[in-house]
């Protein structure tokens, strides 16, 4: 989101000086990457919709598992072309924009003052911290943003291959969490096979014992019964494998609870609800699989950056050549993930006989795709089609955080208790009418918003924050005009 | 951990850092010694607090806590309890704090190099990677490392500000922690109050509701798993009696749990006292730049306040929560809700203790040799856990839990002999220890200048 990154005025007329590189050297902001942040934004909410509007993964699974329809063929067109993509592409901009802003336009050599990156990357962090405990977003992703642009501090004076080959790594660790997960799953189920053959072994038992009671009429088969129970151990062997598949099985009325907690009016309580999600995220899943999803995506932020990537000036070939290349392996990826995902939900116990898991590509499926998106769209507002939409966009890019933060708030209202309470009582359709709608209300608020003021208003709390001061954000009149003809 | 040490700071960093940093030395070794010291005493003392993490089962505590008989257990741990508990790690992370404003301040930068601050997070990302080293691969449970490395990350743009802010960001770092733990013990302590109204109900002949029925059973089940299992503890000791495969990938889940739970919920913790250790170090705390008068009444109030805390700490909270019901019902915030506080005072008491000591000069030797451990913080800590899986792990000497408590302390002693001697011969021959080297060498990317 925009000031995820580069605090560069550019396009936009204003500069207010204080921020330009020591020696001077012009500031300007990058109209495609402006653009990409803009449609990465908007268009995360599409997936992000099914989260703030309780299209639960139980919901989900329940869908995944039928023979056609509109809901699955809906659920997976947005699958494939939206899931983990957006979020990708955001990363992908964050970290491009990570390198502009810390090196200006000095052809990495020298490092603007790191005091004012790492003071931004910290009040992200407490940004996301706001949004998710006080927006109640839970799957709030600023402060991942924050935490991975301190974290890959380090590596941004690598050579762009040196950034492609770490980005890679980060993609094939996560594979390997993946897989490790999988293989986590496959051990259950190699406990619970065992725990079955000893009940067959105690049905045969007992069945025998029955006869032998029938035919000779033993008295005492105590001793035989106290043994045909299994220990604590093997029960939960048993049950752990048998939750697993249960999970996986759609239940109306598991979400019952859900949609009781969300709907109710009480914000303390939607709070406390909402805490477990919020700190699973923020905890557990950047610990085990944030870390290198998203490092993987800033390290090829970065890595583009430094191949000019972004620059008008990269050759339409190339473009086209990463478009397509990034299309062909994303899909086959994909299409990877989608098919043995069905076959998953449809019987797990086969599922997890297999070698590998559904999910083992997916990183190199986001990275692709996003990559071709990216390289798409650049191409596009490099041969200046649809002019005016890559306009729109950038406008919302340029304020994104604003627009971000905006969704939340909007969704708090719209689905929860506090407000009108529609959580869970959508179609997936519907669902994507209402992220449409408030994809509408972010472009025309940016622009409007921007038409008044240089930063929006969450970029502009940023700014004063990271340069302690107070700065003007009114748009001077006589720029007014310059951003509508530019 | 933090390393700017003295050797460090006057005579090598000159030598040994790439061209475009340049390094100013520190106007008198004298003044750095004695963080050197305290980091010394604190790496040692560390031990003190970790040893039962190394060498014992958990289930150990609970026949001693009973407290009859007072044996020599007993009394050892609440001697280790009331002093030291969370003190040395508490002075360990205050001169981390301290060490980050010593790297980050003495260095002078060139236009067009590689800037301090990247020197200094390249530093930080090595050391949470010799964090995930010491956890997964050494096999310490109980590393620090990676939390440091991570808070040190945060620690950075404060560097800059008054000490006295410092200081309070360190406070309300301890009030967030602080606040936490009120509510955690809060959440712990509601099935309780549940089961105690169920009970009262049950009692007054009422009929009990769905929902009182199944507040008492939780209670009852909560109780039950609290008791020893004697096969869990059976199938526990077996995992440290193997070999290092079964060791280590039992570690694994044990390890990211820990670790995902200290970056997010536990660094306060060490954050206030970074943040307060930072403050202290630039009004001259550490460097022996206050009065004697100034030292003592910081003693007095350290100890006078921390002690008495700490030891009602231990006694009713630690002993007392061993009957956990009536605890409950008793307490409505839990006794550890001090343990920051009473760990900031005992720190501020330890530390002017040491300085008190280094002034009056009746022990130089020992300041010396205490100073050279310090000195080599970082690889002693390191090979504390060496030491310390190989003696009692399965695939070492195989001790675990072969030793009462209190004989705990007797490998204590061992170690820190070992590592006072061993660190005053290498420091004889050479500029770091050997870890300090590594690191060096892996955050500068060049191999760095080892003999003296």
């Amino acid at each position: 989101m925009s000031s995820f990154t580069p605090d560069l005025p550019g396009y936009t007329p204003v500069q207010t000086g204080f921020e330009a590189p020591a020696d001077g050297s012009p500031l300007h902001r990058v109209f495609g990457l402006d653009v990409l942040r803009g449609i990465a934004v908007t268009g995360a909410l599409f997936i992000s919709i099914w989260i703030f509007g309780g299209l639960t993964e139980n919901r989900q699974n329940g869908i995944t598992v039928q023979s056609g329809g509109m809901d699955y063929w809906l659920l997976n067109t947005m699958s494939v072309i939206l899931e983990g993509k957006m979020l990708t592409l955001i990363a992908l901009v964050f970290g491009a924009s990570m390198l502009l802003y810390l090196f200006a336009d000095n052809k990495f050599q020298r490092l603007r003052n790191a005091d004012f990156f790492m003071r931004r990357q910290l009040w992200l962090i407490a940004i996301g911290l706001i949004n998710a405990l006080v927006f109640l977003w839970s799957n709030d992703i600023v402060f991942h943003l924050g935490l991975m642009g301190v974290l890959l501090f380090p590596f941004v004076r690598l050579t762009g291959r040196g950034l492609l080959v770490a980005a890679l790594l980060a993609a094939l660790i996560f594979s390997g969490k993946n897989y490790w997960r999988y293989a986590d799953d496959q051990e259950v189920y190699t406990k619970y096979l065992a725990v079955t053959q000893v009940e067959k072994k105690f049905k045969k038992d007992s069945a025998a014992n029955a006869r032998a009671i029938a035919g000779k009429a033993l008295k005492d088969t105590s001793a035989k019964q106290v043994k045909d129970t299994l220990t604590k151990k093997q029960k939960n062997e048993k049950e752990a494998w048998l939750g697993l598949v249960k999970n996986t099985k759609y239940d109306p009325k598991k979400d019952e609870e859900k949609h009781k907690a969300m709907r109710g009016g009480s914000y303390a309580k939607l709070w406390n609800h909402q805490l477990q999600g919020t700190q699973g995220r923020e905890a557990q899943w950047t610990y085990q699989f944030g870390i290198w999803v998203l490092g993987a995506a800033i390290l090829l932020g970065m890595a583009l950056l430094k191949f000019n990537f972004f620059d008008p000036g990269f050759p339409a070939r190339n473009y086209l050549l990463i478009a397509s290349a990034g299309l062909v392996i994303g899909l086959s990826c994909c299409w990877f993930r989608l098919h043995y995902t069905r076959l998953a939900l449809l019987d797990y116990q086969k599922y997890i006989t297999r070698p590998l898991p559904y999910n083992l590509l997916f990183g190199f499926e986001m990275l692709a795709l996003a990559l071709a998106y990216a390289s798409m769209m650049l191409l596009l507002v490099k041969v200046q089609v649809l002019k005016p939409v890559w306009r729109v966009f950038a406008l919302a890019g340029q304020m994104s955080l604003s627009n971000y933060l905006l969704q939340s708030i909007i969704c708090l209202l719209f689905f929860t208790g506090l407000g009108l309470g529609y959580f869970g009582r959508l179609q997936q359709w519907q669902l994507y009418v209402v992220a449409a709608e408030v994809v509408l209300v972010n472009l025309v608020f940016s622009f409007f918003w921007l038409s008044h003021f240089s930063y929006g208003p969450a970029e502009w709390l940023l700014r004063c924050l990271v340069y302690k001061r107070w700065i003007t954000n009114r748009r001077n009149k006589v720029f007014e005009s310059t951003i509508a003809l530019s | 951990m933090e390393l700017p040490t003295a050797i460090e700071t006057n005579t090598i960093a000159t030598v040994a850092t790439p061209a475009t940093v340049t390094t100013k030395p520190v106007d008198s070794a004298d003044r750095l010694q004695t963080v050197d010291m305290i980091r010394g005493v604190a790496l040692l003392g560390i031990l003190m607090m970790n040893i039962p993490g190394f060498g014992i089962h958990w289930s150990v505590y609970d026949p001693i806590l009973k407290g009859s008989p007072r044996n020599a257990d007993y009394i050892t741990l609440e001697v280790v309890e009331t002093f030291f508990s969370g003190t040395m790690r508490g002075l360990f992370s205050m001169l981390f704090g301290a060490g980050m404003i010593l790297f980050t301040l003495n260095k002078k930068e060139a236009p067009g190099g590689v800037t301090v601050a990247e020197y200094y997070y390249r530093r930080l990302l090595w050391l949470v990677l010799f964090g995930v080293f010491n956890a997964y691969v050494l096999l310490w449970i109980g590393d620090i490392l990676f939390f440091y490395g991570l808070c040190g990350m945060l620690l950075f743009p404060f560097r800059k500000l008054d000490p006295k802010w410092l200081v309070l960001i360190g406070l309300l770092c301890m009030g967030i922690g602080m606040l936490k733990g009120v509510l955690s013990y809060q959440e712990f302590r509601a099935p309780r109050m549940a089961y105690v109204e169920a009970i009262a109900a049950e009692k007054a002949n009422k009929k009990l509701t769905e929902k009182q029925k199944e507040a008492k059973a939780e209670w009852l089940r909560i109780e039950e798993r609290r008791k020893p299992d004697t096969s869990r503890i059976g199938t526990d000791l077996r995992t440290m009696d193997s070999g290092y495969p079964t060791i280590f990938s039992d570690f694994i889940p044990r390890n990211s749990g820990s670790e995902t739970w200290g970056m997010y919920h536990g660094l306060w913790d060490m954050l206030m006292m970074m943040f307060i250790g930072m403050g202290l170090f630039m009004w001259g705390f550490f460097s022996n730049r206050l009065s004697t008068s100034n030292y003592t009444m910081t003693l007095l109030i350290g100890y006078g306040l921390g002690i008495p805390i700490s030891y009602i700490m231990f006694s009713k909270g630690w002993v007392g929560s061993r009957n956990l019901g009536p605890y409950l019902d008793r307490y409505s915030m839990t006794h550890e809700i001090l343990y920051d506080l009473r760990r900031l005072l005992l720190c501020l008491g330890h530390a002017s203790l040491l300085l008190l000591i280094y002034r009056s000069k009746v022990v130089p030797w020992l300041m010396k040799a205490l100073s050279n451990v310090g000195q080599m913080a970082f690889t002693n800590y390191l090979m504390q856990s060496i030491i310390c899986t190989l003696f009692f792990y399965g695939y070492g000497l195989s001790k675990y839990n072969e030793l009462r408590y209190y004989q705990l302390y007797y490998v204590v002693i061992a170690v820190w002999i070992f590592q006072i001697i061993y660190s005053a011969i290498w420091l004889r021959y050479f500029r770091f220890g050997p870890f300090e080297w590594l690191w060096r060498s892996l955050t500068y990317w060049r191999l760095q200048p080892m003999r003296k």
